[in-house]
């Protein structure tokens, strides 16, 4: 701070505010507020000053330091562990390549995502497929680059049997299982389903394929599971398939698939309790994970490889929206309404959760309840529906925490332009990783026939 | 059959028991000093009958035939026999005399070896020294041996007075005394006898042949210091105990450095003490003393040494080679295969990685007889070993893992009834809090503490295997925060003392990078973990008897095959050149410890280009070995080397081997390795190769070999 000049007093518009009930004392009511002027290290007023508003901001460390500490959750209890990253999640490049440099590898669940792996330099023996769209001509790159397939159904299994028999190199094959955890809702989309024998029917179809390998087993069984409990409920079924397996062809399947799912530590729209205090941790998730199967009955030198592919959890803390206020007003009802220059358009992830906003600089001890608004000209553009915030004035900066989720693959275009994405490294430098698009990235793309070139008005 | 074996055992007996007096093991060398004892033909051949009697004996009493083989009976013999030869006349009496001598020898050489070997000693001269003792005492009353004298064989008397005279080269003074000193261990005090075992000696060793003259030299200045007349030094067995000494503990028993060196120095004076202080006593009865004073103060240095707290400086030869220079190269180049055959292999106790936080000889509680310790963490990247607030046990990285079985074993012990403290809290009453105790058997028992109560997954009396896990780590006991606590004891019993025990291997990780460590003990805030076995090295690097490999080098088809010997070691053999490999695997690390045949075979190039490997992959570690002796390029080099190695190395051949590709590091099927093997003087590079090896699925694939600059190609076609 000491290279900065102390802001003068700040100036409030009077206001009426009901009076909270409460014990009195000398300092009035309080926020717990604390401005968030820095990302690691970076002042937020100079990304805005650089890169414009709004503007996401990734912090490599916090990658580093998550994918760490999930990685010494499940090593330190289990021998044999690898992550893969999953690519919807974030697939930024520089955000991969910093998960690929820490050792994880790649999960993807279309053609798009595959080529950017491979763009990426992932070698394709380290690509998993997943997904229910592969392409026949996809699913015959991904048997050339040795890539695992994870089959999703069982048209994709009948198109395989037909690829392989043309095929010099034999498939790496997984298949995805759905199964009853005792969670609603039951993810039973996707997959082959347990309960039914409709998994053991496809594992026997590929065992039965000379030309395939079933090296995995692989589940997702939900998203932001807020319960560990249900993934030691899956590894238990898919350890079952893996134990029958051995049991019926005497093969030892190289890996069990987790899959994600683990919720980060926002909190749920609607949810009583704040996210910090209910998401299960990496811990939890691993102890479930990593008791069941070693209680499960393996030999030492059987037991499974345990894959991972947890995405939301790995990166959400990492990412931050810093932002600007565009205008304060007052509803009809009396609320107050901040309106910012960042809305559902590229805050996806604010239809699913009470995202959590910080003033960017010092604030006056007030707070009031407020509406937190997008700038789209769309009803449905509400960042925040109800919350407790420092009064902030025209201009004002903020920063939306845990953002790195999802929201960089799910943006949209739409009425405005995606803004920038910055990085800070491991030394505190900014680094553009993504420009913010321009007119010319949409109109580059279109074509005009030539009969509507001219017009008079 | 049979016949030609016993020939061929009884042959190398006669030969090797004569090398093996001058701490040998070589036809060529016996061969050479037969003959020099046949200078004199009388004690020539009373020698040589000597040691026929004692070999042939010990093959009618079925004794093992490879000690006959390697002349261990037959040395004392040989002696007694040149001995007697030089006493007495040959007579009837003399060959009766001769027999029970050589008979004397032969049982006592058994006695001496079943009574010293309990101690780990060689019994040496001992049998000789007592048997002439013996027939010296003894001989007064056998009236019908005649005493040699000057005239007992006249044919030979003036032959003899030639012999003695011989000084044809007018070498200096020393060196006549030196040679004559050396002949008298033949009885034979005369230059020509000593002048061939000496040069024999400098043939045979390098080494022995300096020992030998350091021993001579520094008994010849003590004599002169202290004022004895140098010429007692040719008398029967004066000078010789000095050589003798010198050889035995400079380079022989002891492995050859600057300290035997030293040692050989420091000890001789006290030597020449003992002979003239036995000498004197002994003649009371009119006796010489023979050798005891070399033999003495050798058993007693030799049994010293095992009582030492510290094996720095002065190493024993654990394996006896018969060759100073075999015993130092051997000693240099293997470091850690002596380390394998000396340790039962620990492993650690957890999986992932965890940081020492409290290594040997700790300051906080590795104290005293508990200073042999190992106390382990988990901790994160800013170094913290909790998350946030860190007041309770849940909050340690480390609570609740797993706690892995550290080798193969029985559960001997079990406590498991203390609560964990709070943090920073201690229980100083129950000191260790919950433990477990397993037998590793042989003696060999690991101790973990601390651990989370009711949380073992085993009872006393388990068989659990290295690896498994058996608890789970917790804080209970004097633990402030919840660790490992993971020591070695001779004793099942809790808390006992702490032995200094190595661990069979593990991985450093330091700034991203691995390192392995074989053998050692781990150092205080090191990050280490056990190391991962990568399956196709495992299966490739697996050399099981039957095993036959068919290698293509370039159209030269050499056709491998592996087989277990009687020693339980493992060979490769290639008949289309007649080498073969000696190899070793404790299923973390493969590696060659021996080569002989034909070094411009395939499998020499394998045997260099594989010398270690470790079988995990970790990309870019490096392995760094020594070769033992390769550079056989010419003698003179080689023999130049053989006399400055015991102080500096001056010619160095190093292996080095990187870990360059893996595919996938679990489920690997390509993997490509490069080493080298680099042969250096100084700084000169006297010989360099570079291999590339490359595995698949299947196993070896190819060898690409880079040898000044010509690229060859060795592809495996059946395996």
């Amino acid at each position: 701070m000491s290279t900065e000049t102390k802001e003068k007093l700040r100036y409030e518009r009077p206001m009426i505010r009901k009076m909270n009930a409460g014990l009195m004392n000398k300092f009035g009511t309080r926020t717990e507020y604390q401005p968030t002027s820095h990302i690691d290290t970076v002042p937020v007023k100079r990304i805005i000053e650089q890169y414009g508003s709004p503007c996401f901001v990734i912090s490599e460390r916090t990658i580093r330091k998550t994918y760490q500490s999930a990685l010494r959750a499940f090593k330190t209890r289990y021998p044999k562990v690898q992550f893969a990253w999953s690519y919807k999640t974030n697939y930024l490049d520089a955000v991969c390549k910093v998960f690929h440099q820490e050792g994880a590898w790649a999960e993807v669940v279309s053609g798009f995502e595959y080529e950017k792996a491979i763009r990426n330099g992932v070698p394709g023996n380290k690509i998993l497929f997943n997904g229910p769209d592969k392409t026949i001509a996809e699913l015959k790159q991904a048997i050339e680059n040795e890539s695992t397939i994870h089959i999703d159904h069982f048209d994709e299994l009948y198109d395989l049997i037909e690829i392989v028999e043309t095929s010099k190199k034999k498939a790496k094959v997984a298949i995805r299982v759905n199964m009853d955890v005792g969670v609603y809702p039951l993810w039973d989309r996707f997959g082959f389903n347990y309960e039914s024998y409709q998994a053991w029917n496809a594992i026997t179809k590929i065992m039965n394929c000379e030309k395939m390998e079933l090296v995995g087993l692989h589940t997702h069984i939900g998203t932001f599971m807020l319960t560990a409990g249900a993934y030691g409920i899956a590894a238990s079924k898919l350890c079952d398939l893996a134990m029958n397996i051995k049991a019926k062809w005497n093969k030892s399947i190289q890996y069990i698939d987790m899959g994600g799912g683990f919720a980060s530590t926002n909190t749920l729209r609607g949810s009583y309790l704040p996210g910090n205090d209910i998401s299960p941790s990496f811990d939890d998730y691993a102890e479930v994970i990593t008791s069941t199967i070693l209680n499960y009955g393996f030999k030492q030198e059987d037991l499974p490889l345990l894959m991972l592919e947890s995405g939301r959890a790995l990166i959400d803390d990492a990412g931050y929206l810093v932002g600007s206020v565009l205008a304060n007003k007052r509803l009809a009802d009396g609320r107050r309404a901040t309106i910012m220059d960042f809305g559902v358009n590229i805050l996806f992830t604010a239809f699913w959760y009470e995202h959590k906003i910080s003033p960017a600089q010092e604030f006056t001890h007030h707070s009031e309840d407020m509406v937190v608004y997008g700038p789209l000209c769309m009803n449905i553009d509400k960042v925040r529906e109800s919350v407790n915030l420092p009064l902030l004035n025209r201009g004002d900066h903020v920063v939306v925490h845990k953002v790195g989720a999802y929201n960089m693959t799910q943006w949209m275009q739409f009425i405005a332009m995606r803004p920038n994405v910055v990085m800070i490294d491991m030394k505190g430098e900014v680094h553009l990783i993504r420009k913010n698009e321009t007119i010319e990235t949409l109109t580059d793309l279109e074509s005009i026939p030539a009969h509507l070139n001219a017009f008079k008005l | 059959m049979r016949w030609k074996e016993i020939i061929d055992r009884q042959w190398h007996g006669i030969l090797y028991s004569y090398s093996q007096i001058f701490f040998a093991r070589s036809s060529w060398y016996g061969l050479l000093l037969m003959l020099a004892s046949f200078v004199n033909p009388v004690i020539g051949i009373s020698g040589l009958l000597a040691v026929l009697i004692t070999n042939i004996m010990a093959d009618i009493f079925t004794l093992n035939p490879h000690t006959i083989r390697e002349g261990a009976y037959g040395f004392n013999s040989a002696m007694v026999g040149m001995g007697l030869g030089s006493l007495f006349e040959m007579n009837s009496v003399f060959f009766l005399m001769l027999f029970m001598m050589s008979a004397l020898c032969l049982i006592l050489s058994i006695g001496l070896h079943g009574f010293l070997s309990k101690y780990q000693l060689p019994y040496m001269g001992l049998p000789f020294l007592f048997s002439m003792w013996l027939i010296i005492l003894a001989a007064k009353f056998f009236t019908h041996l005649l005493p040699f004298h000057v005239g007992s064989y006249p044919f030979l008397s003036d032959y003899i007075f030639k012999v003695n005279q011989v000084n044809l080269l007018q070498v200096p003074k020393m060196a006549v005394i030196f040679c004559r000193s050396l002949g008298a261990v033949f009885f034979q005090s005369n230059f020509l006898v000593g002048a061939i075992i000496a040069v024999g000696l400098f043939l045979y060793s390098r080494i022995s042949f300096t020992l030998a003259c350091l021993g001579f030299l520094t008994a010849f200045s003590i004599y002169r210091l202290v004022g004895i007349d140098t010429n007692d030094l040719v008398n029967l067995f004066v000078g010789s105990n000095f050589i003798f000494f010198a050889i035995a503990i400079g380079g022989f028993f002891i492995v050859p450095n600057i300290w035997s060196y030293l040692m050989v120095i420091a000890i001789v004076p006290l030597v020449t003490l003992i002979h003239y202080g036995s000498s004197e006593m002994l003649s009371v009865f009119n006796l010489p003393a023979f050798t005891f004073s070399f033999t003495i103060t050798t058993l007693f240095f030799l049994y010293a040494l095992k009582w030492r707290t510290n094996g720095k400086r002065i190493h024993a030869v654990e394996w006896q080679h018969s060759s100073p220079e075999k015993n130092l190269y051997e000693f240099i180049s293997s470091n850690d295969n002596r380390r394998f055959y000396k340790y039962y292999p620990v492993s650690l106790p957890f999986w992932g990685e965890w940081m020492l936080s409290q290594g040997h000889d700790g300051k906080i509680t590795h104290i005293g007889d508990w200073s042999k310790a190992l106390d382990f963490i988990i901790l994160d990247d800013e170094m913290k070993s909790y998350t946030l607030p860190g007041n309770k046990v849940e909050d340690f990285y480390c609570y609740n893992k797993p706690v892995l079985a550290s080798g193969d074993a029985y559960v001997e012990n079990i406590v498991d009834n203390i609560d964990d403290n709070e943090i920073a809290d201690v229980n100083t009453k129950q000191n260790w809090g919950n433990s477990i105790i397993l037998n590793h058997g042989n003696g060999l028992y690991s101790q973990v503490s601390h651990i989370k109560k009711e949380s073992f997954k085993v009872k006393v009396g388990d068989y659990v295997k290295r690896g498994e896990p058996i608890a789970l780590c917790g804080s209970s006991g004097r633990s402030p925060e919840p660790h490992i606590h993971f020591q070695l004891q001779t004793v099942p019993v809790l808390g006992a003392k702490t032995f200094d025990y190595p661990i069979a291997s593990y991985i450093v990780k330091e700034n991203k990078k691995f390192d392995l460590k074989i053998f050692e003990v781990p150092k205080e805030g090191q990050t280490i973990l056990n190391p991962e076995i990568n399956p196709l090295l495992k299966a490739a690097f697996y050399f099981i008897p039957g095993k036959k490999l068919r290698w293509n080098w370039n159209g030269n088809i050499e056709n491998w095959e592996v087989y277990t010997d009687a020693w339980n070691r493992i060979n490769i053999w290639c008949p289309e050149t007649n080498s073969l490999a000696r190899v070793e695997n404790d299923g973390v690390v493969f590696r060659f410890n021996h080569f002989e045949g034909n070094r411009k075979s395939f499998l020499y190039h394998f045997y260099l280009s594989c010398y270690k490997v470790f079988l995990g992959y970790y990309s870019e570690l490096s392995l760094d070995e020594k070769y033992p002796m390769l550079h056989k390029t010419n003698f003179i080099v080689q023999w130049f080397e053989d006399l400055t190695v015991p102080f500096v190395q001056i010619v160095k051949s190093k292996y080095n081997m990187v870990y360059a590709f893996a595919d996938d590091m679990h489920y690997t099927s390509k993997i490509e390795l490069k080493s080298s093997s680099v042969t250096r003087m100084a700084n000169l590079i006297l010989h360099k190769n570079n291999y590339t090896i490359l595995l698949n699925s299947n196993g070896f694939y190819k060898i690409e070999i880079l040898e000044n600059n010509k690229k060859t190609i060795a592809l495996c076609e059946a395996q």
